[in-house]
């Protein structure tokens, strides 16, 4: 399987077999090559190599200069409310307790009359973009946010909707967009997870079949991390021995090296056990490096001000610890299970998530803009479909039988984007009168797709990987670029 | 390249060749640039919008989605045409706008001309194969499709160094090249060559002293019958082969219900124990896919082989893509063929045409499974107390369910007597009997939609029997006036019913109690008349509810009806057995709602959870059997279920198969199948499994591709070997142990793994075989091995599987270990573990430093390390004998030899440094830190 799979469709700088041909020294000093590019110390050598990649995750070159080298992806799980949100629609107001005019779309259960937003929306910025109370501390960071009111999914279930905005396909297993841009691009920092997902209290729902690589090796698959607890070794397994200290360590390392060494000094040629030779003094390094950076303690008093307490602001401070440390995709779900799922009582649920979240987001984007990281980091928000501007109406046995929340909405919802290339305040596309359908620009997730693996330099119809027969990619058959979206 | 020659129908291109010149320049002034601007976005190689293409005349003729696009000649009746006139009442195309007159009156003269395309090696490649490959061109052309040839080894100079016929093939080769073999391997490295490949564990230092010292001629030959003979070798290549059937012990995601599978291990179980017994190949493919119809001489044992089919994933239940995963394993797995990429549209590459894909997907959903609790019993639990515990504790969870269904079904009965007049409301909405103005009114819940459903039928049946009860029903369900004329039509009515009530006559006569609750309360909607209804039946029920409590207070004789006859009339609707208050528990059950769905889910979960932990459960076999009414299928377009194209028949793939299969008609085909797979004649089955099995001996396949064999894969590099032993393995029974040998005993596998710098100028991937290619234990040898050297790997096998990342460590082998598909433990995939999710030939090969962190940090190696220093009492040997003697016991049980001066002295210096230099008390003693180093050395995880 791997063996016939070229990384991806882009001219590779240099095939592994081409330059092995070229140099003739046998296999040991690409292994060995790649291992120092990862390092820093051998630029752009890994390129874009075949076959067999010993090093799965060493840097690599896309297929044109990208405007982003991170993505921090703010996953509201559950379905956050547009229309509470980010899209403000007045016109519900008119028809509140009344059916609206149009017919409601159908949706996973039956609704009923117009439930205008008991939020209130301001202007902000320049661009004098509207949002909701409930993300005012966004307020000052609107200007470099783009949101898409546009976009729209296939079905107005979670399961499936996830499976959607993580992985492009609705049910099949394919590997999620973080595995695919590691896989793309390697990562910056070989001592760190190349794509870090954080989860406070535990999974989302599909668990990590969000965060999968499918039939991409299993190094580009998510690291899940439960942001509850702040231990280095839930990231990394193994990352610390308990019985010996470092240098004690040292000293049982340089005797498996010199007998690594022996045994080698007969064999060679063969690249394989360089490698591994290699690999050990790498992991020496990295339990070392590794561990400070869930350590936000080292934070100073005005950063943690900034983010605020409580889990979210913990897990956005790991997000940009991790980004500055060069981890390449970083996913951070607002909790176990589906908590934006507001079927009932919309207004205390989604007040109370946004408090969760707000600050730390805000404080995010402006701590990434302050050192230079915005730049090259996408930070993208939103659920997996949004909600319906109309009352869910009660069922039995669910939802209490109250008549204040809101159902899933997969024909309209927003997800906003910022940094990275990114064309910031602006709103792209639009949703009909009452914030139920896209209706202008319309964005599928196929689309949103293609425009952040365009910014992180990929063409999607060429970033492909040859499985079961066929070439696979994150867009399927789908997806167009949103020009406007990009700066 | 070979598909692209196939692809050209040549009767197409003879057509073209008869163009007049003057068609062939206006098509290309004309036509051609019109159709690339304003039509290949949408309808071109890239995309194919309502599955239209026009690229080539070809793929135009071959139409869309909805049927033929053009017929040349006739622009009026074309839809091509008939599309781009922008009419109000049509599809509109192009969408971005008409196109200008002149070019529809260019595009609609080419079409009156019989639309003339003159077609170029492009448009011959582009020919859409519309189910219609030349099948007889490729099953001659792609070497992968014709039939396997039973080739003469070939004649080779360096005669020598012929062990066996494999060599000839090799050598033949190698010398073309100007190259031969390398010179054989040592023995010590040779027995660890041999161990590792057949049972995934090294040899001991006395097997190698045994064998070194072992100059008989066969004593190579022995040691491999003997490594066959032993159990470990089924737990070893039953492993490779659960690759191959995407093996796991979890169902995917399934919210809240249990995930893992009960009997998964049981199919683990046949898998090593067919390895282990050398299962005919044939056999045991056919016992995979229809064990459940072959004759199995009272061993039911082998039903369990039905796994293969059903450890998938289960997609949340979704029959397709089920039936998806089994196309895709039986046909990538088996045969090498990707046939998958059928499920939307016909191959681009490969010759299987998307019916034949449906074709297989009617064979698998003409099989169903039984619930887990029915699926069959193929032994007893290891341990007949645990037997009985499980049992005692699983009827008192399915006690849990069934009281808990009883008395929600109870609370239904009794409740429902009290509510008839919200379901007859709801009956009248449904029927819409009410003026639009009217809405119901329920004091909780609205009734269940099938519960009014019931009373709608009885109402227009059974109820007949009770006139004198719903005669008024009748007769204000037929007024049907606006709200505001109601209640005049309604108090003549009831002058009318009035009259009636001193009646007698049966079909005159009506229930005294029902009218006078009318004339009390003369009703101003529909809905008022059910209200009404309602109050009479619950007065009826309220009271004979009392008399049955003051009869058990009393305790005397039940009463048996209530006296008055009017009430008691009423009384018998309520209690009648095929009212729907009667309704089977089975129907009440069905109208749970969520709440109460969700309560029983809950307590059938605890009786599957229980299932999948007591070891108690005893074993069952996760089998398949046939519907009773087979299902012809249909394609389903794009493959959407919700789109029926073409029907097809339940038959194997036309390549195969050839150009007069027939149809399966035994049930629901799959044993068919199984022997369509496992035909002599069927050329690709025993060349992908030879070709595994070499790929697990040599490191590469002869064909390194070894799940896809169609016409994009690799060409094999050695196509006459690959057959010899193909041809052999069937000749031979489809014996896998025999198989084996005729690749060991060649000098190819015999040979060293040492660089040849010439050769290696000359081929640098060693595709030519001149030396043997080193590899690295992969997880399960290297985990087996470290527990077989620490002296704790445990002889226990089969069964319901361990947890691996759990301390203390289970001894049991990897193979045991419980796969989690939903959350592959970590370690699993650190170490390159087989992808869970469809069926692997090859696992990826990588060295990423969290192996080295394992090796360096886990608990495990921590532990066994110290397990290992103490199973040798290594400590006593250094303080009874010498440290050089300690040193040596532990070479002689990590590495299988003596250590060298050298390495004694380096391992002296490393004690006596841990003795000297750790001033904080030490966690770990120098022994134990010197026995994780070399358990964790590149000699221990490498196999020459």
């Amino acid at each position: 399987m791997a063996e016939t799979n070229r990384h991806f469709n882009c001219e590779p700088i240099v095939t592994r077999r081409q330059m092995l041909q070229r140099c003739g020294t046998g296999l040991g000093s690409m292994g060995l090559a790649s291992l120092m590019a990862s390092q820093g110390l051998l630029e752009n050598a890994a390129g874009a190599t075949t076959g067999r990649s010993e090093s799965p995750m060493a840097p690599k070159i896309a297929h044109f200069s990208p405007k982003a080298k991170h993505v921090i992806h703010i996953f509201l799980n559950g379905g956050a409310s547009q229309v509470d949100t980010f899209d403000p629609k007045p016109a519900l107001a008119k028809y509140a307790g009344k059916m609206l005019p149009t017919e409601n779309l159908r949706t996973e259960r039956k609704t009923g009359a117009s439930l205008p937003s008991p939020f209130k929306f301001k202007k902000y910025g320049e661009s004098g973009l509207e949002v909701s109370e409930l993300f005012s501390e966004l307020g000052e960071c609107v200007d470099d946010i783009a949101f898409v009111r546009s976009m729209y999914t296939n079905v107005p279930n979670h399961e499936p909707s996830l499976m959607m905005m993580n992985c492009g396909d609705l049910i099949q297993p394919r590997p999620s967009m973080g595995a695919w841009v590691t896989y793309g691009l390697g990562t910056e920092n070989q001592n760190l997870p190349g794509f870090v997902v954080m989860c406070p209290g535990g999974y989302p729902i599909t668990e990590s079949a969000n965060w999968r690589s499918a039939f991409l090796p299993g190094a580009y698959q998510g690291t899940h991390l439960d942001t509850k607890h702040t231990d280095i070794e839930k990231l990394i397994s193994n990352i610390k021995n308990k019985k010996q200290s470092l240098p004690e360590q040292r000293h049982q390392l340089d005797l498996l090296q010199a007998l690594n060494r022996r045994h080698q000094s007969v064999r060679s040629e063969e690249s394989a056990l360089e490698s591994r030779i290699q690999s050990f003094e790498l992991a020496y390094r990295m339990q070392m490096q590794a561990s400070d950076v869930f350590d936000v303690n080292q934070e100073p008093k005005h950063i943690h001000e900034m983010y605020g307490s409580g889990v979210h602001a913990r897990q956005m401070m790991i997000a940009r610890r991790l980004v500055e440390r060069g981890v390449r995709y970083v996913q951070l779900w607002h909790g176990q299970g589906q908590p934006w799922d507001n079927h009932d009582e919309i207004e205390k649920g989604h007040r109370n998530l946004a408090r969760q979240c707000s600050q730390p987001i805000a404080a995010l984007l402006k701590d990434l803009k302050q050192r230079g990281l915005l730049q090259d980091t996408i930070v993208m928000c939103g659920g997996e479909f949004g909600r319906t501007p109309v009352v869910e109406m009660p069922t039995p046995g669910a939802n209490a039988g109250k008549m204040n929340g809101r159902d899933h909405n997969n024909h309209g919802f927003t997800i906003w984007l910022a940094g990275g290339g990114v064309k910031g305040g602006q709103a792209y596309g639009a949703t009909d009168e009452f914030g139920f359908a896209a209706v202008e620009n319309k964005v599928h997730v196929h689309d949103l797709h293609a425009t952040l693996l365009r910014l992180l330099g990929f063409d999607h119809e060429r970033l492909t990987y040859r499985f079961a027969g066929r070439d696979f990619r994150l867009t399927d058959v789908h997806g167009k670029v949103v020009e406007a979206l990009i700066a | 390249m070979l598909a692209l020659v196939v692809f050209s129908a040549p009767s197409l291109l003879q057509a073209a060749n008869k163009i007049p010149a003057e068609q062939i320049e206006f098509f290309e002034k004309e036509i051609r640039p019109v159709l690339v601007k304003r039509c290949y976005a949408c309808h071109g190689s890239k995309k194919q919008e309502a599955s239209l293409r026009l690229d080539s005349h070809a793929w135009m003729m071959k139409g869309s989605d909805s049927g033929v696009a053009v017929i040349p000649g006739d622009p009026v009746k074309s839809r091509i045409i008939q599309v781009i006139q922008y009419h109000d009442d049509d599809s509109q195309m192009p969408p971005a706008g008409k196109m200008p007159p002149t070019e529809i009156a260019a595009l609609t003269r080419w079409v009156e001309m019989g639309t003339p395309w003159p077609i170029s090696d492009q448009d011959a490649k582009a020919v859409p194969p519309n189910g219609a490959y030349d099948f007889a061109a490729i099953s001659q052309n792609h070497w992968a499709f014709r039939p396997v040839t039973n080739p003469e080894p070939p004649q080779v100079k360096n005669r020598q160094r012929v062990s066996s016929p494999v060599d000839q093939f090799v050598l033949s080769r190698l010398e073309e090249k100007g190259l031969t073999l390398s010179p054989p391997v040592d023995r010590r490295k040779l027995i660890r060559r041999a161990s590792v490949d057949l049972t995934g564990l090294p040899p001991t230092y006395q097997e190698v002293e045994a064998f070194v010292n072992d100059a008989a001629p066969d004593a190579y030959e022995k040691l491999i019958d003997r490594l066959l003979a032993s159990p470990h070798y089924g737990e070893r290549w039953g492993r490779h082969w659960l690759d191959v059937a995407r093996y796991a012990d979890t169902k995917g995601y399934v919210f809240t219900s249990e995930r893992r599978y009960p009997y998964s291990y049981t199919y683990r179980d046949y898998v090593i124990r067919a390895f282990n017994e050398d299962l005919p190949y044939d056999r045991f493919l056919q016992e995979q896919i229809a064990a459940d119809q072959l004759d199995r001489g009272g061993d039911d044992r082998a039903l369990a082989a039905l796994g293969f089919l059903t450890v998938g994933q289960r997609f949340r239940n979704n029959i397709h893509d089920i039936t998806d995963d089994r196309i895709d394993l039986v046909s990538r797995g088996l045969l090498g063929l990707t046939a998958s990429c059928a499920r939307c549209h016909d191959h681009k590459f490969d010759p299987v045409p998307i019916k034949d894909y449906y074709s297989l997907y009617g064979i698998f959903v003409s099989s169903h499974e039984p619930d887990e609790k029915d699926l069959p019993l193929i032994g007893k639990p290891k341990s007949e107390a645990e037997y009985q515990i499980y049992q005692a504790e699983r009827a008192k969870r399915q006690k849990k369910i069934d009281d808990y269904v009883h008395a929600e079904i109870q609370k239904f009965r009794t409740s429902a007597r009290l509510k008839i007049g919200e379901v007859l409301q709801a009956v009248a909405e449904k029927e819409k009997l009410a003026d639009d103005g009217e809405k119901p009114q329920y004091e909780k819940e609205e009734p269940h939609r099938r519960y009014v459903d019931l009373w709608r039928a009885f109402l227009k049946g059974k109820a007949k029997a009770y006139r004198p009860v719903f005669a008024p029903w009748s007769e204000f369900t037929a007024i049907k006036v606006k709200q505001a004329e109601f209640p005049a039509r309604a108090s003549d009515l009831i002058q009318k019913l009035a009259k009636q009530e001193s009646e007698t006559e049966p079909d005159k006569r009506v229930n005294r109690l029902v009218v006078h609750a009318f004339k009390n309360n003369p009703p101003q909607s529909i809905y008022d008349v059910c209200r009404v209804y309602g109050t009479v039946f619950n007065e009826v029920e309220q009271a004979w509810v009392k008399m049955l409590e003051e009869a058990k207070q009393a305790k005397t004789a039940l009463p048996d009806k209530l006296a008055d006859p009017d009430a008691e009339e009423l009384r018998q609707i309520l209690y009648h057995p095929e009212s729907p208050l009667a309704a089977g528990d089975d129907v009440v059950q069905g109208m749970f709602n969520r709440a109460q769905r969700d309560q029983v889910r809950r307590l059938e979960k605890e009786i599957e959870t229980l299932d999948v932990t007591s070891p108690g459960a005893p074993p069952r076999a996760m089998v398949m059997y046939d519907n009773e009414k087979p299902v012809t299928p249909h394609v389903h377009l794009r493959g959407n279920p919700g789109r029926r194209g073409e029907q097809t028949p339940r038959q194997f793939f036309r390549i195969l198969a050839g150009e007069d299969r027939k149809p399966f008609e035994k049930g629901s085909g799959r044993l068919e199948l199984a022997q369509s797979i496992t035909s002599r004649e069927n050329p690709l089955t025993a060349r992908v499994f030879v070709n595994r099995v070499w790929m697990h001996h040599f490191g590469e396949g002869i064909v390194r591709t070894p799940s896809d064999f169609g016409v994009r894969s690799e060409a094999p590099t050695h196509p006459e070997l690959l057959d010899y032993l193909a041809y052999r393995f069937m000749q031979e029974g489809w014996s896998v142990k025999s198989l084996h040998k005729i690749m060991m005993l060649s000098a190819t596998y015999q040979q060293s793994s040492q660089i040849d710098q010439q050769a290696a100028l000359i081929d640098s991937d060693n595709r030519l075989l001149w030396k043997h290619s080193p590899r690295r234990l992969d997880f399960e040898a290297m985990r087996d091995s470290l527990l077989f050297v620490s002296g704790q790997l445990s002889e226990d096998r089969g069964g319901k599987s361990f947890l691996i990342d759990q301390m203390p460590t289970d001894p049991r082998r990897t193979v045991y270990s419980f796969v989690d598909r939903n959350n592959l433990p970590n370690v699993f995939r650190t170490f390159d573990f087989a992808n869970v999710e469809s069926s692997t030939a090859q696992r990826p090969y990588t060295t990423v430093p969290q192996q080295a962190l394992f090796a360096l940090n886990s608990p495990m190696l921590i532990e066994q390390s110290g397990l290992l220093v103490k199973d040798l009492d290594l400590e006593k040997i250094a303080a009874e004998k010498s440290v050089d003697a300690a040193i040596e016991a532990l070479y002689q049980r990590v590495l299988s030899r003596k250590p060298a001066a050298e390495e004694i002295e380096l391992g002296k210096n490393f004690l006596s440094h841990h003795r000297d230099q750790i001033k904080t008390p030490a966690q770990m003693s120098g022994w134990e830190k010197y026995a994780q180093v070399l358990c964790t050395s590149n000699e221990f995880m490498f196999v020459d």
